[in-house]
């Protein structure tokens, strides 16, 4: 890689969620991060503009920071007034010349939002590919008696199906008490994580691969949370 | 406190009673419908001791239409079975997924190459059932979820459960298994279909209770 800083984008619908995510990566020296915004589906552009630019304020007086003001100011806090997958997203984006894409939205991508980030989007998915792939896979590993963990991967259009895995681990939750807290548990782990690959990425660590090969799991039955539930507090007391 | 395997047939066991009290209300309610057509209570739903089932090595065809190999299967009758020559499964697989907004045609498709439902357990039917299980945990849930499973087309969900419900109880993955389990969470306690094939929700419950008893057993074996 050239000594241009890599282009990071943080695409999310809520500033607070982006912000995290930001903090956590802003001082690595070889990348250049920018917050890209866009309208969540439940909500109108104007509104979800209006929610994020409060919410940057509220979190800018919490943390006696100015980030999101200089964020601003430098054109690295931008608002897309249509969903990601829109022409006029995806023509904005190619404009911004971003290498890569860190996910916090709750949309799946098409291949033109995708195609947008040079090298792509990643997506710390909470289970360990390829093996499981899908909804409830936190569940699913726990009920199946197999390790828990999270996979940053480059998403393609597919459930989970992403070719480039830049990095899985193990986690422990034997911490956790009960399925909602280990889920908040790892969800909150994704900044660590998109820190962990940012950093492999520019070490020009080899890529794995996800062969495919796991099956894809569906939300899983109130009958078996539950179940998994029993499970976290037996192995939390 | 239990381990892995018996907390999850522990879990099974008690979805089993659930469900075999759900059966005594819906059939109650759709013998109004038609009583001719309507599963008897199958006597192992009182004693938990099933008829053993096997997944087929062959393909099988039987002297019935889909629809009474289903109420005769389910009413825990034998059903004659002859070795017939396998239609290819990947023609069907893309005929199926070209019918993805024909209800009506699917249900045909379905009904045509599972005369005999225990096929649909057999390996070359892989790649259909990972299909049926996520058009009914992808597109039907999340319309039933959005609005009610009441409005999904009842022939192609009921259908669709049954084939689900036999696999299931044929096999060790257990996403066929709790696929049913979230559609039956969904179903009101009080939900009694309407269509002609109504009675389908009767053998769906048999089928359901059957896996649940079988892969509790299976579990338990692993304790």
């Amino acid at each position: 890689m050239s000594n241009r800083k890599m282009r990071v984008a943080i695409l999310a619908h809520s500033f607070s969620g982006a912000y995290r995510i930001f903090r956590e990566i802003q001082d690595l020296e070889h990348i250049d991060v920018s917050i890209v915004l866009s309208p969540s589906p439940s909500r109108s552009p104007v509104s979800s503009v209006a929610v994020n630019v409060l919410r940057a304020f509220l979190d800018s007086l919490r943390n006696f920071s100015i980030d999101a003001l200089q964020l601003l100011a430098k054109g690295k806090l931008v608002f897309l007034t249509k969903q990601l997958d829109h022409k006029s997203s995806t023509s904005k984006l190619n404009q911004l010349d971003f290498d890569i894409g860190l996910h916090k939205t709750g949309v799946i991508y098409r291949s033109q939002t995708i195609a947008a980030f040079r090298l792509g989007i990643l997506n710390p998915h909470i289970g360990l590919l390829p093996q499981y792939r899908g909804r409830s896979v936190m569940e699913w590993s726990l009920l199946q008696g197999d390790p828990v963990g999270i996979t940053v991967f480059f998403i393609d259009e597919g459930i989970d199906t992403g070719r480039r895995i830049v990095f899985a681990e193990e986690v422990d939750i034997t911490n956790c008490g009960s399925v909602t807290e280990a889920k908040t548990y790892l969800f909150n782990l994704d900044a660590l994580f998109f820190r962990k690959a940012l950093v492999l990425l520019a070490s020009n660590n080899p890529l794995l691969s996800n062969n495919g090969t796991g099956r894809r799991y569906y939300v899983m039955s109130k009958l078996f949370t539950g179940a998994v539930d029993e499970l976290l507090k037996t192995h939390h007391r | 406190m239990g381990t892995r395997y018996e907390v999850i047939a522990d879990a099974l066991r008690s979805r089993f009673i659930d469900v075999c009290e759900r059966f005594m209300i819906v059939r109650t309610g759709l013998m109004e419908f038609d009583s001719q057509v309507f599963p008897p209570l199958p006597e192992s739903l009182k004693t938990s001791t099933f008829r053993k089932l096997e997944k087929p090595d062959v393909w099988l065809d039987c002297e019935f239409n889909g629809l009474d190999a289903f109420a005769t299967l389910a009413g825990e009758k034998g059903i004659s079975a002859t070795e017939s020559p396998q239609p290819n499964s990947n023609d069907f697989l893309r005929e199926l997924r070209a019918a993805a907004r024909k209800p009506d045609e699917r249900v045909r498709l379905l009904l045509t190459r599972y005369r005999h439902p225990l096929n649909i357990a057999a390996n070359s039917e892989a790649l259909i059932c990972e299909h049926l299980l996520e058009r009914l945990m992808v597109a039907d849930r999340a319309q039933a979820e959005r609005q009610s499973i009441a409005v999904l087309y009842e022939p192609d969900l009921l259908l669709k459960l049954n084939l689900i419900a036999i696999k299931s109880s044929l096999c060790d993955d257990l996403r066929y298994i709790d696929a049913l389990n979230y559609i039956y969470e969904l179903s009101p306690p009080d939900w009694l279909p309407k269509s002609e094939y109504a009675w389908l929700f009767g053998t769906f419950l048999i089928f359901y209770a059957r896996a649940l008893e079988v892969c509790s057993c299976q579990i338990e074996k692993c304790a």
